[in-house]
C-alpha cells in the first residue's frame, strides 16, 4: 500500500490540504475549491505562467479522492527551503513573483486569498509561486486579503535590511506572521517615515490599526460604498511592486565576502581540491548534494553537472547572497540552491507543533555532503568539541567529502590565536583521523600541495 | 455550480483601509470617506485594552 502523508504546513486553509503519495505532492481540495480550479485553469494567465516557471506544475490529477471534491498534482520541488533561510534577494524576487503572479490574476478577475512569503519556493535560484490553493475568483469584491501579510512577512523584512542594514533572516525565524506594524513603526520613527514604502505601508497601518474595530465583512461593505473597487486593488499592488523592486541591500562586505581573495590556498591546493571533489562527484552522481560552509559556491557549481539537486548553505547572508546573484545573472548551473544556515545554529521546527516548517536537517536527506574548509570553524570558532563535529556528520547519514585544515594552517592558526592555551590541544590531525575511521570508513585520504590541508572521502558505518 | 468560499486569513479591517490609502490618490479619496470618523480627532489610543489576536491566520470554523 502507498504510503500517505500529510504536508503539516498545509492545514489552515480548510478548503483543501497538501498530502503526499509516494513521491507525488498532491492537493485535495473541496467542493469550492474545485470550482475555483475549474475556472483557474481555463484562465489565460495561470497556464502561461505555468508555462513560464512562475506557478509550479499542477495538474488535475487521476488518483483516489479521499473524501475531495477533486485532487490536484504538483511538481515537486526538489528541497523546501524557509524565508528565514533566504538572502535579502531571494526574498526581493520572491516577493516580485508574488505581486506579478497577483497582477496577471487580478487582469482576468482572480485574486490571492492571502500573501505569505511561504507562498514561494524555489527550482535552483529560480522562485516559483506554489500555492494554487490561494487563487480565488475576485466575487466577493474588497481589497485584497493578503496585503497586511504581504507587509508583515515580505515587505517589512526587505525594509529592515534596505532601509536600517539589519538582516531580516533572525526576526522572521522568531516570527513566522512577520514583523507587526506597530513593531516597524517604532523601529522607524522620525525621519525614517520618509524612508521608501515606510510611510504608505508602515505608518499609515499602524496608525490605523488601534483605531478599527469594524468587523472585515462590515468594512468591505464600507468600502464598496465609498468607490472602493478592482482598480484600487490594482494600484496597491502595483505600488507595492514598484517599491520591493527599488529595494537594495547596501550591504557589500561581510566577514567571509572576501574569503576568496585572503584565504590560504596554494593555486596548487585549489586545482588538486577542485579535482579530487569533481572526481568524487562525477563517480557517484548524487541526486542530491549537500555543500556545507559553501562561501561562494566555488564547490556547488562544480558537482553541480554530476548532481541532481545542490543546497549550498552559509552562514553569511552576504556572500550567500553573492551567490545567488550570480546564479541568477550567470544563468546557472540551474540546480543550485543557495541558503543562508547557521550549522552551529541551523533552522529549528517552527510553527505548529514545531513541525509547520521542518528544521534543516529534517528536511530531504543529502546523498553527498561536503564540509570543505569547515571543520576548523565549527570545532575552533564556535567551539564544538571535535568528537561533536564527526558524530554530527555521521549524522547525516551519508557519504562525506571533508576537509581538515592543520592548526599550523595560517587559517587555523588565525582562530587558534584567539583562544586560549591549552582549549584546542586535541585539534590535530591524528585526533581527527582517528575520530572519523572510528564513525567512517574512508576510502580516499589526499593531502594539499602545501601541507597543510587533508581531503577525506568517507562513507559512514551503520 | 454555486460555491461558498470561506477566507481562511482575516484580512483585517484596519489593514483594508490602509491598503486603500496605500493605492493612491483615488485610494486616499476611498479611505479618508470610511476612515475619517475614525480618524480626525481621534488621534489617540482607544480606551479598550482588548489584546490583538495572536495571528492574522484564523481558521473560520
Amino acid at each position: 500500500m502507498t504510503d500517505v502523508r500529510a504536508e503539516p504546513a498545509s492545514f489552515r486553509d480548510p478548503s483543501g490540504a497538501v498530502f503526499y503519495e509516494g513521491g507525488r505532492v498532491l492537493r485535495g481540495l473541496d467542493a469550492g475549491a474545485a470550482a475555483e480550479w475549474e475556472a483557474l485553469r481555463r484562465t489565460r494567465f495561470f497556464p502561461r505562467l505555468m508555462e513560464e516557471g512562475r506557478i509550479v506544475r499542477t495538474t488535475t490529477a487521476d488518483v483516489e479522492a479521499r473524501g475531495w471534491a477533486a485532487i490536484l498534482e504538483h511538481e515537486r520541488i526538489p528541497f523546501v527551503s524557509h524565508p528565514y533561510e533566504w538572502t535579502f534577494e531571494m526574498l526581493r524576487d520572491a516577493a516580485v513573483v508574488h505581486l506579478e503572479v497577483l497582477l496577471a490574476a487580478l487582469d482576468e478577475g482572480f485574486t490571492m486569498k492571502d500573501g505569505y512569503s511561504f507562498n514561494v519556493q524555489w527550482r535552483g535560484a529560480e522562485p516559483v509561486f506554489i500555492d494554487v490553493g490561494s487563487f480565488e475568483r475576485v466575487g466577493r469584491g474588497g481589497p485584497w486579503a493578503g496585503y497586511r501579510q504581504f507587509c508583515q512577512t515580505f515587505l517589512y523584512p526587505l525594509l529592515l535590511e534596505a532601509h536600517l542594514e539589519v538582516p531580516f533572516q533572525r526576526f522572521l525565524l522568531g516570527h513566522l506572521e512577520g514583523l507587526r506594524p506597530d513593531d516597524m513603526r517604532r523601529l522607524f520613527g522620525g525621519w525614517r517615515l520618509l524612508k521608501r514604502g515606510v510611510f504608505r505601508h508602515v505608518y499609515l497601518q499602524s496608525v490605523i490599526e488601534p483605531r478599527v474595530e469594524t468587523s472585515a465583512e462590515d468594512m468591505k461593505k464600507e468600502l464598496a460604498e465609498a468607490g472602493y473597487g478592482a482598480d484600487l486593488t490594482r494600484a496597491v499592488v502595483s505600488k507595492l511592486l514598484t517599491v520591493v523592486r527599488r529595494l537594495e541591500s547596501k550591504r557589500s562586505t561581510s566577514g567571509w565576502s572576501s574569503y576568496r581573495t585572503t584565504c590560504s590556498y596554494t593555486d596548487d591546493d585549489e586545482r588538486a581540491k577542485q579535482r579530487f571533489v569533481g572526481e568524487v562527484a562525477e563517480r557517484l552522481q548524487p541526486p542530491l548534494v549537500w555543500d556545507l560552509g559553501c562561501n561562494d559556491g566555488a564547490y556547488a557549481r562544480l558537482v553541480a553537472p554530476h548532481a541532481g539537486y545542490v543546497v549550498a548553505a552559509d552562514a553569511d547572508d552576504v556572500v550567500v547572497d553573492g551567490l545567488y546573484r550570480s546564479l541568477r545573472r550567470g544563468a546557472g548551473p540551474g540546480n543550485v540552491l543557495p541558503l543562508v544556515v547557521d550549522l552551529v545554529d541551523p533552522s529549528p521546527g517552527r510553527g505548529w507543533r514545531n513541525t509547520e516548517r521542518r528544521a534543516f536537517t529534517d528536511r530531504e536527506r543529502p546523498d553527498l555532503v561536503l564540509a570543505l574548509a569547515l571543520v576548523h570553524h565549527l570545532a575552533i570558532a564556535a567551539n564544538v568539541p571535535l568528537p561533536e563535529v564527526v558524530d554530527w556528520l555521521h549524522g547525516l547519514g551519508q557519504t562525506v567529502v571533508v576537509e581538515f585544515v592543520e592548526r599550523h594552517d595560517p587559517m587555523a592558526a588565525r582562530l587558534l590565536a584567539n583562544k586560549p592555551a591549552g582549549v584546542h590541544d586535541s585539534y590535530r590531525t591524528p585526533v581527527f583521523e582517528e575520530l572519523l575511521g572510528g564513525r567512517f570508513e574512508v576510502e580516499q585520504r589526499l593531502p594539499l600541495p602545501s601541507g597543510s590541508r587533508v581531503l577525506y572521502l568517507a562513507r559512514p558505518r551503520p | 455550480v454555486t460555491v461558498t468560499v470561506l477566507a481562511y486569513l482575516d484580512a483585517n479591517s484596519a489593514s483594508m483601509i490602509a491598503s486603500a490609502a496605500a493605492a493612491g490618490a483615488a485610494g486616499v479619496a476611498v479611505a479618508a470617506k470610511v476612515g475619517w470618523s475614525r480618524m480626525t480627532g481621534r488621534f489617540r489610543p482607544k480606551q479598550s485594552a482588548e489584546p490583538d489576536t495572536p495571528s492574522n491566520e484564523d481558521p473560520v470554523s
